[in-house]
């Protein structure tokens, strides 16, 4: 028996696609921001079933429960294409684990009821993947810390009421022993947000900094103690980033439009489909594999790699296939196949790059040391 | 979590797996592979009958299909010669007496597609693998031997086929469990072996590993055979649950490691370089084999019948009907 048939949770995915019914209009999956205000709706219903604290601890509001539950909760909202997993869970790991007693109740409350939302202001024009040479700067004026600086590509900037800013509180070339996180409002004078317009449809955001002033009591965790934190934070989120769902429901769009498209029987197409259906089982099972490390105990760093990399590179196959088969028809705007292709170009990217997850499974999968 | 269902082999199952490789540290070095040059060996496969390997998932056997994927991995990660699908397929076949004799190692078979038939010198028995199941296949005239990629003899015969048999199903998903996990093993340690030599052979002053051009290869061929482990091991415990998707899954994890151990296989040589190209260097005897493994006619509608079983159920495991 798979840990996938076990009757409660065969239950509890059963009670999510339950729920999904009214949200199957939804369809913000693969872009969020055109219809922002319907998935702020989808994330407070989520919220009210208390399923954006699923497995935090009981004491601040979450139902404690086991990480195969999380993932079997956005594995099957990823199949419904409703939403991905906003960005403010990461944030409240990072509270949960580092934050005060004031922020823990200024902030979790409203995190697990879906009434506010978080950007993660990470990524510079000159720090990407070399996240650590980042120069955004946070200076200490007395209960104040001034940030000057630019962000930019950071997702939902323009939609939410916060930035989970990383901006550096050492002296430059500290690396990252020099980095604090800090909650910035999104409206605060001095921060202007620009879009940068993707090719799926959606945007990505710069964020300019003149002079923003942050409250002392906006930083989370210790000063400079950044890096170790947002590890420990995205360890905690690893079982939910790339559930297979996505790519399930890729694979079923594909097959039901090769039927559309009056391909379906052909001998190529279906040899190519069954190859595909392989990739998409052996994805399944590595995503899987990170919830059952983490289940266990274990580190997931190496197998949540493998998994991002598969999964995103996966993403592609299938869109491409797609498009081989789609013809010119698939070239009209609005073809769930053209989105498919646009919009998984992006995957590969963001969340670290597929090189960056190579070298991180060299590294620490392997013991190749330095393949940067 | 001492009994929640695993992704890995439990405790039960690994100890199978390590029976099988301690057996192999003694019995199958890598001086006796390169020696023996990939022919079957009747003695060495007598001691592997002795193991009661043999039986594993089938009717008279000890074990199921788990048990099968966990020894065949250990016997493809030591390069193991002989008929080890040949002897899964046939073994959920075989009616009571022939069975003892092929579990006892006293008697092997040769699967194939007429007229070429796997070790047809030295079996009792030929199956004639295609796509309406297996068939008995009787010989009418004179073996021809033929030496193959891995070293071992084959043999090209006239035959009369019977009908297919009624177990096919079940014989053709057990052949193609332990192909897959014999694949997975001796893929994944050459692999292995190649991340060894990346990570000593030095060139331009450092470990040629430490180059991404050298390394993410590895990585890709090393992710790519653990996604298949998974999957074998995956449609290894749905074989043994009653009315699961067990031979589906047995069909795609035979295409998955299939298409990983031939990618991997392909990167150790680029690994290794020359000394992978020599005779008595450390990837041949386990690249001719694995190439050899996939060229058996275990595909067969293993595609289509996915593809099918993916439109009626949708992608992927998920098992709650929506």
């Amino acid at each position: 028996m798979s840990a996938l048939d076990q009757p409660e949770v065969q239950a509890f995915r059963r009670e999510v696609q339950s729920f999904l019914l009214d949200w199957e209009d939804l369809d913000a999956y693969l872009r969020h921001g055109p219809r922002w205000e319907r998935v702020t709706d989808f994330f407070a219903a989520l919220g009210r079933r208390g399923w954006l604290a699923l497995s935090w601890p009981e004491a601040e509001g979450g139902r404690a429960a086991r990480a195969l539950l999380e993932y079997v909760l956005w594995d099957e909202i990823a199949y419904a294409r409703a939403a991905r997993n906003p960005l403010c869970t990461i944030v409240a790991r990072t509270i949960l684990r580092a934050g005060s007693d004031a922020q823990r109740s200024e902030w979790l409350p409203a995190i697990r009821a879906g009434r506010i939302h978080f950007a993660l202001g990470y990524s510079e024009p000159e720090a990407g993947s070399d996240l650590a040479s980042l120069r955004t700067m946070a200076r200490r004026e007395g209960a104040f810390y001034r940030v000057d600086g630019q962000k930019c590509w950071q997702s939902y900037a323009g939609h939410v009421d916060h930035l989970w800013l990383l901006a550096r509180t050492g002296e430059p070339g500290s690396r990252g022993t020099g980095l604090s996180l800090l909650i910035v409002d999104t409206d605060a004078p001095g921060l202007t947000i620009r879009p940068l317009p993707t090719l799926d449809g959606d945007a990505l955001y710069e964020c300019h900094f003149e002079g923003v002033q942050v409250p002392v009591t906006r930083r989370v965790g210790p000063e400079h103690g950044a890096w170790q934190l947002m590890a420990e934070a995205l360890a905690d989120e690893r079982h939910i980033q790339f559930p297979a769902g996505r790519l399930r429901r890729d694979l079923d769009e594909v097959q039901a439009f090769v039927r559309s498209i009056g391909l379906e029987g052909r001998d190529a197409v279906t040899e190519r489909l069954g190859e595909l259906a392989v990739r998409v089982l052996e994805a399944e099972l590595l995503a899987l594999r990170v919830v059952e490390q983490m289940e266990t105990g274990r580190d997931t760093t190496v197998a949540a790699a493998a998994n991002k990399v598969f999964h995103t590179e996966l993403s592609q196959e299938i869109a491409r296939q797609a498009f081989e088969w789609g013809g010119a028809d698939v070239l009209v705007d609005g073809a769930r196949v053209q989105d498919l292709w646009r919009q998984s170009l992006w995957e590969t990217i963001g969340g670290g790059t597929s090189e960056v997850m190579r070298s991180v499974i060299a590294r620490h999968g392997l013991g190749l040391g330095g393949a940067r | 979590m001492g009994d929640e269902p695993s992704l890995e082999f439990d405790a039960d199952r690994a100890a199978v797996r390590d029976a099988v490789a301690t057996f192999c540290a003694d019995r199958c070095r890598a001086e006796y592979v390169r020696k023996n040059g990939g022919r079957f060996d009747p003695t060495r496969w007598r001691e592997l009958a002795e193991l009661g390997v043999l039986g594993l998932g089938s009717p008279e056997g000890e074990g199921g299909a788990r048990e099968l994927a966990a020894a065949c991995e250990a016997l493809g990660a030591a390069v193991f010669p002989g008929p080890v699908v040949e002897s899964f397929t046939a073994a959920a076949l075989l009616p009571s007496p022939q069975l003892e004799r092929l579990v006892a190692g006293d008697a092997i078979a040769g699967i194939g597609a007429p007229p070429l038939f796997s070790f047809a010198p030295d079996a009792t028995w030929l199956l004639a693998l295609g796509p309406d199941g297996i068939r008995p296949a009787e010989r009418v005239g004179p073996v021809e031997a033929v030496t193959t990629l891995a070293g071992e003899v084959w043999g090209r015969v006239e035959v009369d086929l019977s009908e297919p048999h009624r177990d096919s199903t079940l014989a053709l998903a057990n052949g193609r469990c332990a192909g897959a996990s014999y694949l997975v093993g001796a893929a994944s340690a050459l692999t292995l072996a190649a991340v060894e030599h990346a990570r000593t052979r030095r060139q331009f002053g450092r470990p040629v590993g430490e180059f991404q051009g050298v390394a993410h290869p590895l990585v890709t061929a090393w992710t790519n055979l653990e996604a298949a482990g998974l999957l074998v091991r995956e449609a290894a415990a749905e074989l043994d649950a009653p009315g699961g998707d067990g031979p589906v899954l047995a069909g795609a994890a035979w295409l998955s490691a299939r298409s990983a151990a031939l990618a991997a296989a392909a990167q150790a040589h680029q690994t290794f370089g020359a000394i992978g190209i020599t005779l008595e260097g450390p990837a041949f005897a386990a690249t001719r084999r694995i190439r050899q493994l996939c060229s058996l006619p275990l595909a067969q509608r293993a595609l289509g019948d996915l593809e099918g079983h993916t439109r009626q159920r949708g992608a992927g495991l998920r098992r709650t009907p929506r």
